[in-house]
């Protein structure tokens, strides 16, 4: 033992330590993701229109127009949103309700708009959610 | 001693280089939904590309009002014979082949109905019996003739009887989320496509993926978990796509045999199906709402179907392949139902 231990020379000791710390340079970036960070993504023909992120008392309400004439208007209430208003015959969009969690979404195919939750899951939620 | 030092280098570096794997992703519309697919793999980028492209493919196959697919022309044919490729002649055959199964619960001539009905467009409105009554002299899947060409692979003719019409709408999701990821670039994937959920994986390696079932009167929440290992998951339901007239809500799964909204007393009904059942896992979740609680669980039970009934009276009943699939590719998760009144029936 005393044998190999002499033949892990400095040198040796001094790799392993700067690839460790290669190691969690890379990886600092993922731990490091403020905790329940939560972005609103507006995206248009699978274009981003908008992008927020959503914190207690941010207040805002915005209109998308479609390519087609047609509008969505989406509410921004501190860290929900809800597409509040469309004029779309169907009303899918409207009918989802209020987002709260990452990963959720409302979709208006008409006005091929999607509005996304995205930031870090919260380590009991789903992947994804069908109905 | 060198060989000790150098495995513990390559460990370290393998840790650095995260192994290779990449991710990608891509959101998109087709067959009048979203379609968003996650993937990681060598060339996770790659797989995510050729996926989106089969299924604007499919798209353009077997959609029923574009006037260069597929089915276009056979509904257009005027029952006379249609030479149609592989996929197509695949997919109607499997169409026909679940609406036998499910003796007409599922059905993909009903087309007729949802036109005269208009669920979801501006025009939607509850039609007059006469009409339904003459839209359902074409609604019959006994309707489709196949004829396989020589070679199987050529895919083969078809005819359509009686003034029927061919709508693969309710499978062809299912069938897309199967077979759009074909090549090794990818060895995890999720797609979700429309509402359908499917979790691929090619080395058994990927952790199971965890799927809530939506909650009908808020679809951004859900009231219950499962997990799927390389399988997918499908819901039918009465909340997306309905109107309301004269305080009576109408959806649109048709029941082919009445021809209105199927009134059986079911909010939604979920099935699991191994990856590559995907279009199978569309048309039971079809045909069980259609067939509602009492026989629909019988026909699981039957056919060792996993599935999960929502009932308008705010049960949650799961078959018996669900109760029983623990540690297998399907598990029930958990029931978080209880607060908005549901009680779980497992």
């Amino acid at each position: 033992m005393k044998d190999r231990l002499r033949t892990f020379r400095p040198g040796d000791f001094a790799v392993c330590v700067l690839v460790l710390l290669l190691a969690a340079a890379v990886a600092a970036p993922f731990f490091f993701v403020p905790q329940g960070a939560l972005y609103l993504e507006v995206r248009q023909d699978q274009q981003l229109v908008r992008r927020v992120r959503l914190a207690d008392g941010v207040q805002e309400t915005f209109t998308v127009e479609g390519r087609a004439g047609g509008h969505n208007t989406i509410e921004i209430d501190g860290r929900r949103v809800r597409i509040r208003e469309a004029d779309c015959h169907d009303q899918v969009c409207v009918r989802t309700g209020w987002l709260t969690r990452a990963g959720q979404s409302a979709v208006c195919l008409p006005n091929r708009l999607v509005v996304k939750l995205t930031g870090q899951k919260a380590s009991g939620d789903v992947d994804a959610i069908v109905r | 001693m060198n060989k000790i030092r150098l495995a513990a280098i390559c460990l370290l570096l393998g840790l650095v280089s995260g192994c290779g794997v990449q991710k990608a992703e891509s959101q998109f519309f087709a067959m009048n939904t979203v379609m968003g697919i996650q993937a990681e793999g060598a060339d996770a980028k790659q797989a995510v590309v050729q996926a989106e492209q089969y299924i604007n493919k499919l798209d353009r196959m077997l959609s029923r009002t574009r006037p260069e697919s597929e089915i276009y022309a056979l509904n257009h044919a005027g029952g006379d014979w249609v030479t149609v490729s592989y996929e197509t002649y695949h997919l109607i055959d499997q169409a026909k082949g679940l609406a036998m199964d499910t003796d007409g619960a599922y059905d993909p001539t009903v087309a007729p109905l949802t036109d005269l009905w208009g669920i979801g467009t501006e025009g939607a409105h509850v039609p007059q019996q006469s009409e339904i009554d003459a839209a359902l002299t074409h609604v019959d899947y006994r309707n489709i003739e196949l004829e396989p060409a020589a070679d199987a692979s050529a895919g083969g003719r078809v005819r359509l009887l009686n003034g029927a019409e061919v709508d693969l709408g309710g499978i062809a999701k299912g069938f897309a989320g199967a077979w759009a990821l074909t090549s090794e670039d990818a060895t995890a994937a999720l797609l979700q496509l429309g509402g359908n959920v499917s979790a691929f994986e090619l080395d058994g390696q990927a952790k199971p993926v965890k799927i809530g079932i939506g909650d009908p009167d808020n679809v951004a929440e859900y009231l219950a978990t499962v997990e799927v290992r390389d399988g997918c998951v499908v819901t039918t339901g009465d909340y997306e796509r309905y109107f309301e007239q004269d305080g009576v809500r109408y959806h649109h799964v048709f029941d082919p045999k009445t021809g209105y909204p199927a009134q059986s007393g079911l909010r939604s009904v979920t099935v699991l199906q191994p990856y590559e059942e995907g279009a199978a896992a569309d048309g039971y979740s079809t045909a069980l709402f259609v067939m509602g609680l009492e026989r629909g669980l019988d026909f699981c039970n039957r056919n060792g179907i996993p599935a999960l009934f929502i009932t308008q009276d705010k049960r949650m009943v799961p078959s018996d392949a669900l109760k029983h699939s623990s540690g297998t590719q399907f598990a029930f998760g958990e029931f978080l139902g209880a607060d908005k009144g549901y009680t779980y029936e497992g």
